[in-house]
């Protein structure tokens, strides 16, 4: 049961989720007008897709009760699944504050946070390195290439 | 047609244009040899500061990028037995072997050597073949362009190496997201959630950048990488004259197979690599030799991945259909420079057509250059510590999806993008038929409405055309061989459980 559980839930909850999205973009599509084949409307093709769509999840959500389960493979890795937490959670952070605090600090901050997490070293070069990195790429983008990046509380200078 | 080829050689050896050129091809050998960062990902990267090149010059940089990686994916493959890039795979096997036993000079000699050859072969053939076809897609109507790229999509789902089920889903997906915003005919806004910044849909470059880009840090992010370079004296980097006799025949042939595999919808590479390899070993006299570092088995595939590469272009500049991941986003780079890549292009935009060409000859002979004389730098970037190579990833993609329209929302979009990348490669879905349904779903749509309108309602307009009802029909036969086994098996199933009268 555990193996179950481990394996085909994967597919299980996928399929339940894309089934819920089919349904929620089918009721969409109605709203849209789906019109007649002689004149389709906003939701015409979006309905048709929204149905396969469905359809698929819901073969997909049948066959992973009947799927014998496969053996889970023990990995010789260690699989660092807090890593991508902490560096979605970091960049979730970055992308708040970029307006108000800018590129320069928002970066720097980033890429320190970036180097302690995929790898402890000294912080003094971590620092040394998200300093220079950021500052480079500020001027190559925002000054040499004309991109438009958040001053921040630089424009305050 | 060679006044044509002059024309696209005075476009691609203007300094601005040799500039992109050289740029492309070192950042495609760069990213073929760094593994963790594909083609893909790095033509998505580049997307946004592409806006401020003209056209011609984008296009020569992502095209130097695509077919680059081919070369650079080689020697990862080689001295460290991991591809570089997917299409890379069957090169481990023989030329990792080779270096073990001091070959390593060879090894990476002939498959650059073969990937010039491929490479100047299939672009002779993308010359020839391109123009006519793109004559006759000219008569082409909305249900011929509706049922070739449904035909084009279902053989991507077919030919994935992921459940087809599960490419299926993900190119509805695709579908889907391509619908957001403004309805082209009528107007009506379609799932923008009154965000005005959503009318004009979602962007291609934070779809590309999250699904290509951020998912590929989070999966290496998940693992220890470390690079095990192979301690070896790399000499002797030109083949001899017994390997060149051995390799001549298996070059030839797999330049001619790649060429095909690339012209087929999700083809590209990666298939390439692999049927070249099966095909030289079924042919060789000394099948026992392959996987013990059998030189063949390293020219083979590689040649095959390089004519892939260019046969990849003929349905992308001819019929405006990219048919891999990668093609999709010199697609996606021509669109946001307003031009429409298709049968038109070769009239319209004469000067991106034959100046593509022309760079793809420049571009082979600065790979063969950067290759060979530079093979200890790129033996150096293999060395570069990740923990240096991942942050700039995301950052890069962080600057290049804000850059393009100043956009907070692009940030958040291009984050989701990157965990649902991160989530569909996690459960075996594979992403690439979502950016090829995404790309190519509006012109899906237009053309299905228009076929409906034409025909007055009649779903009949798509059996009748003898084009559009083979492409059809070859849809649907694709289709149903992905469903008959399962659909046999359950038959088997019930026959035993059903008790005999």
């Amino acid at each position: 049961m555990s193996v179950w559980l481990a394996k085909n839930n994967s597919d299980l909850w996928s399929s339940l989720f894309l089934m819920i999205v089919s349904g929620l973009v089918m009721r969409e599509a109605l709203d849209l007008e789906i019109g007649t084949p002689t004149n389709p409307g906003s939701g015409f093709m979006v309905f048709g897709a929204a149905v396969a769509l469905g359809l698929l999840a819901l073969h997909q959500f049948i066959t992973s009760f009947r799927t014998r389960p496969r053996a889970t493979e023990a990995g010789p890795q260690r699989i660092h699944r807090g890593r991508i937490l902490a560096v979605i959670s970091a960049t979730v952070l970055y992308i708040l504050a970029l307006r108000p605090a800018g590129y320069l600090l928002c970066t720097f901050l980033l890429l320190c946070f970036l180097f302690q997490v995929l790898e402890r070293g000294h912080w003094v070069a971590r620092t040394i390195a998200a300093a220079t990195i950021s500052s480079v790429t500020y001027v190559v983008f925002a000054k040499m290439l004309q991109l438009n990046l958040p001053k921040g509380f630089m424009t305050l200078y | 047609m060679w006044t044509d080829i002059l024309y696209g050689f005075k476009v691609a050896a203007t300094p601005e244009n040799l500039l992109f050129c050289f740029l492309g091809v070192l950042l495609g050998t760069l990213v073929g040899v760094l593994p963790g960062i594909g083609p893909a990902g790095a033509m998505a990267l580049l997307l946004p500061v592409s806006l401020k090149i003209t056209p011609v010059g984008t296009f020569i940089m992502l095209s130097g990028i695509y077919y680059g990686s081919m070369y650079g994916g080689s020697t990862t493959s080689i001295l460290v037995s991991i591809p570089g890039e997917p299409a890379s795979v069957m090169t481990c096997v023989d030329g990792y072997q080779m270096a073990l036993k001091g070959r390593a000079g060879p090894a990476l000699g002939i498959s650059a050597f073969g990937s010039f050859i491929a490479g100047t072969i299939s672009i002779l053939a993308l010359m020839v073949l391109a123009t006519p076809l793109a004559k006759a897609a000219l008569k082409f109507g909305p249900p011929e362009f509706f049922c070739l790229v449904l035909m084009g999509l279902t053989l991507v789902t077919y030919l994935s190496q992921k459940p087809a089920e599960k490419s299926l889903m993900s190119a509805l997906v695709g579908m889907l997201l391509s619908w957001v915003g403004t309805d082209l005919i009528n107007g009506q806004a379609r799932f923008t959630f009154d965000i005005m910044e959503l009318s004009d849909g979602i962007g291609v470059i934070p779809l590309v950048m999250g699904l290509f880009g951020i998912s590929e840090v989070f999966m290496e992010l998940e693992k220890d990488t470390r690079i095990a370079v192979i301690k070896t004296r790399i000499h002797n980097l030109l083949p001899t004259r017994e390997d060149w006799r051995r390799c001549a025949a298996p070059i030839l042939r797999s330049s001619a197979l790649g060429f095909l595999l690339g012209i087929l919808p999700g083809g590209g590479g990666i298939i390439a690599n692999f049927m070249a390899y099966v095909m030289e070993k079924r042919l060789s006299k000394h099948p026992e030799r392959f996987g013990k570092g059998e030189i063949v088995g390293v020219a083979a595939p590689e040649s095959a991945n390089n004519a892939a590469a260019a046969g990849a272009f003929i349905p992308l500049l001819s019929l405006g259909i990219p048919m891999n991941a990668t093609v999709a986003l010199l697609f996606a780079a021509l669109v946001i420079h307003g031009v429409r890549p298709g049968p038109l292009l070769i009239q319209n935009n004469a000067e991106i057509f034959w100046g593509i060409i022309a760079s793809m000859y420049i571009g082979n002979v600065l790979l063969l250059v950067l290759n060979l004389p530079l093979i200890g730098l790129w033996v150096r970037v293999l060395r570069i510590p990740y923990r240096i190579v991942f942050p700039m990833i995301l950052l890069f993609c962080l600057i290049g999806a804000y850059a393009v329209n100043v956009s907070i929302l692009d940030l958040e979009l291009m984050l989701c993008f990157g965990v649902l990348g991160y989530l569909m490669r996690k459960l075996d879905f594979d992403t690439a038929p979502l950016v090829l349904a995404f790309l190519l779903g509006p012109m899906m749509e237009v053309a299905m409405r228009q076929s409906l309108l034409l025909s007055q309602g009649s779903f009949g307009i798509f059996v009748t055309r003898p084009l559009s009802a083979v492409c059809l029909g070859i849809a649907a036969l694709l289709l149903l061989s992905n469903f008959l086994p399962a659909i046999r098996a359950r038959g088997r199933r019930l026959a035993a459980v059903e008790p005999r009268v």
